[in-house]
């Protein structure tokens, strides 16, 4: 279990998207918490910060990175670290996460959340890495988020959660659960999504992931683009049920309805953290 | 550490083309270029083409979607399976380098843009419209997302007067913002709403635009006005040296907007809106033109 996870962060949140700002602001009453892409603020100029400042004043907000790239088999970026542990303490965020892949090799960056091996050794590479992210934000806990895999690398010495489990306990972090990423991967590798939450630490589960796929021609692909499945709501509930789970958000990047869509989207998620007695 | 090789190998299956086509035709060879142990290359030597080719697919179309989102107008002129056909192609040629100096988002831009350049030049896509597009759309985000430009604009409103409220006489000396890019564009690409900007086969293209975009440092958006050939004329005489007096006289004749009073009608609308500033007195000799 984790500790230090500050209580006032829970409840349903939505991904922070620059466009939708104005009508984040105002939805409070629906909204418990803003999730913010470290990348897009890191880097940023100014007036992009203050702008996510005026959402701090009415929102907790948990950053979200891209681009640590913890499966790498080389040292995280030291910049790339020292810029989003400043993100991390300016916006005083309750946790912190990124994802469990590589996103570069060298000085190459593959622009997307690329699958790992899943040996011991991959698992070392990723305890050592985590270890370094962890003492650049001292006091928080971080967190990591399972991918979507399009590519299954043979000869691995152990299953998809056999390795997540290893990697989380072995580095002692959160869990951030996609469930539409494990709801994806059982239908594209063939396997029972319940069996697979059955199989990780559930214990350590801190925040979830909603979002929609799309039917590509020969996979389902995670585009957050679409509603939330009913199959991802069951097992939503599922995690809920069978994890200390306290923070549920929806992602959104394309194809964006009328807000209010998203909304009911997050009234369901709070229904369901409810049911669940999850709900502050 | 022989797995970093294996990522390696792996990386360049996924990111060029080149490389891909040589390791489904030789795996074995291809990988001998790698430090790999006997699991490393088998796992390589194993991998399914259709997953692989799968996540070439999505690894494209991650990168371009991500450099459309910055260019609305371009999106606009691509064709529908322009992915498919130029995909391969960009990553190719614009490899994806981690750069300190420029932030990814920046970079995937800039490699994006100068891609459908030299499609440009190559004769790929034909019309004034496109190359118009893409010249609105890369001002746009450059502006609002350039570190440079807004550290100039906090120095331009910490050194001249700016806003509502500044007052401005035909002795004042105005300076434009470094937030403002002025460029005329031959086809309609804004104010969809204030004209058809179609332009029917056999016609003549419209009269060139003169577009003002401005960026101002608390704001997020950058504006985009429609001046008329006069305005622009007397906007590019506005170099912190020059009163409005001065300015006014040297484009009287020129057809422009002689009058002072108009200048200074201007002045007072673009002072509110940030594209110009006022240079406090004793300072414009300081100002280097």
């Amino acid at each position: 279990m984790l500790a230090n996870v500050q209580p006032e962060v829970a409840g349903v949140g939505l991904g922070y998207r620059m466009h939708l700002h104005d009508q984040i602001l105002s939805a409070r009453q629906s909204i418990d918490f803003l999730e913010a892409i470290s990348d897009q603020f890191i880097y940023a100029t100014p007036d992009r910060i203050e702008r996510l400042q005026a959402a701090l004043s009415v929102y907790p907000i948990v950053p979200h990175s891209l681009s640590m790239s913890v499966g790498t088999a080389e040292e995280v970026d030291a910049e790339y670290l020292r810029r989003n542990a400043n993100f991390v303490q300016s916006v005083n965020a309750p946790w912190y996460s990124d994802h469990l892949c590589m996103t570069r090799v060298d000085e190459l960056d593959l622009g997307s959340l690329t699958p790992l091996w899943f040996t011991d050794e991959l698992v070392e590479i990723v305890i050592r890495n985590v270890n370094r992210i962890k003492e650049t934000v001292p006091g928080r806990p971080f967190l990591l988020e399972n991918i979507t895999y399009y590519v299954s690398m043979p000869r691995s010495t152990m299953t998809e959660s056999e390795f997540v489990t290893k990697v989380i306990e072995g580095a002692d972090c959160g869990l951030l659960l996609d469930v539409n990423n494990v709801y994806v991967n059982a239908q594209n590798q063939g396997y029972d999504p319940y069996e697979f939450l059955k199989r990780i630490p559930l214990d350590r589960v801190i925040q979830a992931h909603i979002a929609g796929y799309e039917h590509g021609e020969k996979v389902l692909v995670d585009t957050h683009s679409s509603p939330v499945s009913h199959e991802v709501w069951d097992l939503l509930e599922f995690v809920c049920r069978n994890s200390p789970l306290r923070a549920v958000s929806l992602e959104r990047d394309s194809n964006f309805p009328e807000f209010s869509e998203m909304i009911e989207e997050l009234n369901h998620a709070r229904k369901v953290l409810q049911r669940c007695g999850r709900y502050p | 550490m022989s797995v970093l090789e294996m990522q390696r190998a792996f990386c360049r299956i996924l990111t060029d083309d080149n490389s891909r086509k040589l390791f489904l035709s030789n795996r074995s060879k291809f990988l001998t270029d790698y430090q790999l142990n006997v699991n490393e290359r088998g796992a390589l030597e194993e991998i399914d083409e259709e997953c692989v080719a799968v996540y070439v697919e999505l690894l494209i179309n991650s990168r371009i979607d991500l450099a459309l989102k910055a260019l609305p107008h371009v999106r606009a002129h691509l064709p529908s399976d322009f992915q498919q056909i130029y995909g391969l192609r960009y990553v190719r040629d614009y490899p994806s380098i981690l750069n300190a100096e420029e932030p990814p988002l920046l970079r995937e831009f800039r490699q994006f843009t100068e891609f459908l350049n030299a499609l440009l030049e190559e004769g790929e896509f034909s019309g004034g419209s496109f190359k118009d597009a893409l010249r609105y759309d890369w001002i746009i985000f450059f502006l609002g997302n350039d570190l440079a430009t807004h550290s100039a604009l906090t120095e331009f409103d910490d050194d001249f007067l700016v806003g509502e409220g500044v007052a401005v006489s035909a002795g004042s000396v105005v300076i434009r913002s470094p937030g403002i890019v002025l460029e005329s564009f031959e086809h309609g690409l804004i104010g969809q709403s204030e004209e058809d900007t179609s332009v029917p086969e056999g016609t003549e293209p419209p009269p060139s635009r003169h577009i003002l975009f401005l960026k101002r440092r608390s704001l997020s958006n950058v504006s985009v006005y429609r001046l008329n050939s006069a305005t622009v004329r007397f906007l590019q005489n506005c170099d912190g040296r020059r009163t409005v007096a001065e300015i006014a006289n040297s484009l009287a004749g020129v057809g422009g907007i002689a009058p002072v009073s108009k200048c200074l009608e201007i002045c007072r609308s673009f002072l509110r809106t940030g594209v110009l500033g006022v240079v406090p007195r004793g300072r414009s000799e300081r100002i280097d033109a």
